[in-house]
């Protein structure tokens, strides 16, 4: 594992677009755990050159432990598509070059070489799942207003659906750039698929009356399974928990992607 | 000898084109065996087919008596066509992935680079080789792993004649060191040179194999050029040969068994002749290939 491991880092240590990819993603990371505070204190600051001071936006507890875990992870999670940029590359262009095709050659499997790709996808998951941890904590204990040791790890299961959530989304980023092997069409079907026919499909149902229909959309079941706590804050109910339905769901799909990619490329000539 | 290789019945159909059609052949430990045939023959759908990267429709293929796998392929040097490297990496980074696949110590890349003499550009990106560069690359990294098998696709593919002659040198020293190697190539010149045994494709199917030193023998050629205008008549009624090819005012015989170069000579000159050009022709591969393609050609018809 290791080794499969040790060889995609290879590949992507020295590939100028997965190091761009990866350090707007870090910075977006960082600006979400750490920025929102700052913004809400500079937005107080112009309501209060308006005289507006009895408008406070930083009374929004948006770091408050427990609350502060899925806050964090239901904004990270629209940063994975820079996650899927980068993991679309590093797969189109193996295509692009035929390096999977000498990758073969020399004695790697055609299994090991989708591992290798997969094992990365789970390295920046849980890369990304422990960096939001670690600043959740520091803004957490920054800016709660009670800390206690059962508050802050209350709800921390959300990293783990984070993970998972962030893993199966990168498994069907997977799959669609395996079937095209084209990076730019790559995002052009993904971009297709996600905007308008989810969308579509996902309104057509909501319309019709017809809920099971969404069930059928793999990437609005990932997107789903964080629940946006947000209109909480407007008093409204909302989820704040992880469905057990919704969790087998994302499971079945990541498995689902998984099994299709297998297939694809061990049938495919190279 | 033991086998190294043995292809059993190997097909590969894509929908109705037969790119290999029921191929079997069999490369036994130190030979250097050459595939040769015209452009779309098979070549490389035959190698891909027994590295794993073409799925056959049918038959099999062994390495060293069982069937391949990826630790089979671990063990052996081969390129296909281009050489095939990441561009953004240097030589050393993209030998290191190679390394990592095969399983071998990073200390080899320095080995290998030495041997191929690419130590200078080894910290150089692959995007900025030459054509010759690449090749010589390729070949570093097939002998990473110490291959007990060669496979080298046209490996003289585009480059000048001193990179020819560099590659060609590579490939002798490494087959002098005791390496079985298998050589797809349309250049004829480049198999008689370096091969031990050969065969021919056509189409996917095997017209021929037989060892390279085998192709000189054979009906005897010579080739005769005088300033006499009745000369093919004279030649004719000789009846010493059994074809007369002219070539402007060239004349090529194939001898009939028991004559030779000698008695075209001595015969001339009883006729008052005398020859200004007379050559015994050692037959050539690819004189012999060309034979071979157009014996099949007519058995097709």
């Amino acid at each position: 594992m290791m080794r499969l491991l040790k060889i995609e880092l290879h590949k992507v240590r020295n590939n100028r677009s997965f190091k761009v990819l990866s350090i707007l993603y870090i910075i977006a990371l960082f600006l979400m755990s750490m920025g929102v505070m700052p913004f809400l204190q500079w937005l107080k600051n112009k309501f209060a050159d308006f005289n507006a001071e009895q408008i406070d936006p930083t009374i929004l507890p948006f770091y408050e432990f427990p609350d502060i875990w899925q806050n964090l992870t239901s904004v990270a999670i629209y940063f994975k598509i820079l996650l899927a940029l980068g993991l679309i590359y590093s797969i189109t262009n193996e295509y692009t070059y035929k390096t999977i095709r000498q990758n073969v050659i020399d004695g790697l499997s055609k299994q090991e070489f989708i591992w290798s790709k997969i094992l990365m996808a789970g390295f920046l998951s849980a890369a990304s799942a422990i960096a939001l941890l670690v600043m959740g904590l520091i803004t957490g204990l920054i800016y709660s207003t009670e800390i206690s040791f059962a508050l802050v790890f209350e709800d921390m299961y959300f990293l783990l659906a984070f993970f998972l959530q962030l893993f199966a989304f990168l498994l069907f980023t997977q799959f669609i750039a395996t079937l095209i092997r084209k990076p730019i069409m790559t995002m052009g079907l993904m971009f297709l698929w996600v905007v308008l026919i989810e969308n579509g499909l996902f309104i057509w149902g909501q319309v019709k009356g017809e809920q099971w229909v969404e069930y059928l959309l793999p990437v609005k079941s990932i997107n789903s399974l964080i629940h946006v706590p947000f209109p909480k804050y407007a008093l409204m109910e909302i989820q704040d928990y992880i469905a057990w339905p919704e969790l087998a769901l994302v499971i079945f799909y990541g498995g689902l992607f998984y099994w299709a990619t297998t297939r694809l490329v061990v049938k495919r000539d190279l | 000898m033991d086998t190294v290789l043995s292809i059993k019945n190997l097909s590969k159909h894509y929908g109705r084109i037969k790119a290999v059609d029921n191929l079997s052949l069999e490369v036994k430990r130190g030979s250097v065996y050459g595939i040769l045939g015209p452009n779309g023959s098979g070549k490389t759908t035959t190698l891909g087919v027994i590295l794993s990267v073409i799925n056959q429709t049918s038959g099999d293929f062994e390495w060293f008596g069982k069937p391949g796998t990826q630790n089979t392929r671990k063990k052996i040097g081969a390129i296909l066509e281009h050489p095939i490297f990441y561009p953004y990496l240097t030589a050393v980074q993209n030998l290191k992935i190679v390394c990592d696949i095969k399983e071998v110590p990073y200390s080899r890349i320095e080995e290998v680079l030495d041997q191929v003499g690419l130590v200078l550009r080894k910290d150089h990106k692959f995007r900025t080789f030459s054509l010759g560069m690449k090749q010589r690359l390729s070949i570093a990294s097939a002998l990473l792993c110490d291959p007990d098998v060669m496979i080298l696709d046209e490996p003289t593919n585009g480059l000048d004649p001193q990179g020819i002659a560099e590659i060609r040198d590579l490939i002798i020293n490494i087959a002098n060191s005791g390496k079985t190697i298998i050589i797809a190539s349309h250049l004829l010149d480049e198999v008689q040179r370096v091969c031990t045994h050969f065969c021919v494709l056509q189409q996917g199917k095997l017209i021929h194999d037989g060892l390279v030193e085998d192709v000189g023998k054979g009906a005897t050629i010579v080739e005769v050029k005088a300033d006499v205008e009745h000369l093919e008549e004279v030649l004719e009624a000789s009846k010493m040969t059994s074809g007369i090819k002219r070539e402007l005012d060239k004349y090529t015989l194939t001898m009939v068994e028991g004559f030779g170069a000698v008695d075209v000579n001595e015969y001339l000159f009883k006729q008052g002749i005398t020859a200004k050009h007379l050559i015994l022709k050692v037959k050539t591969l690819e004189k012999q290939f060309l034979e071979i393609l157009a014996e099949q050609g007519g058995g097709q018809q």
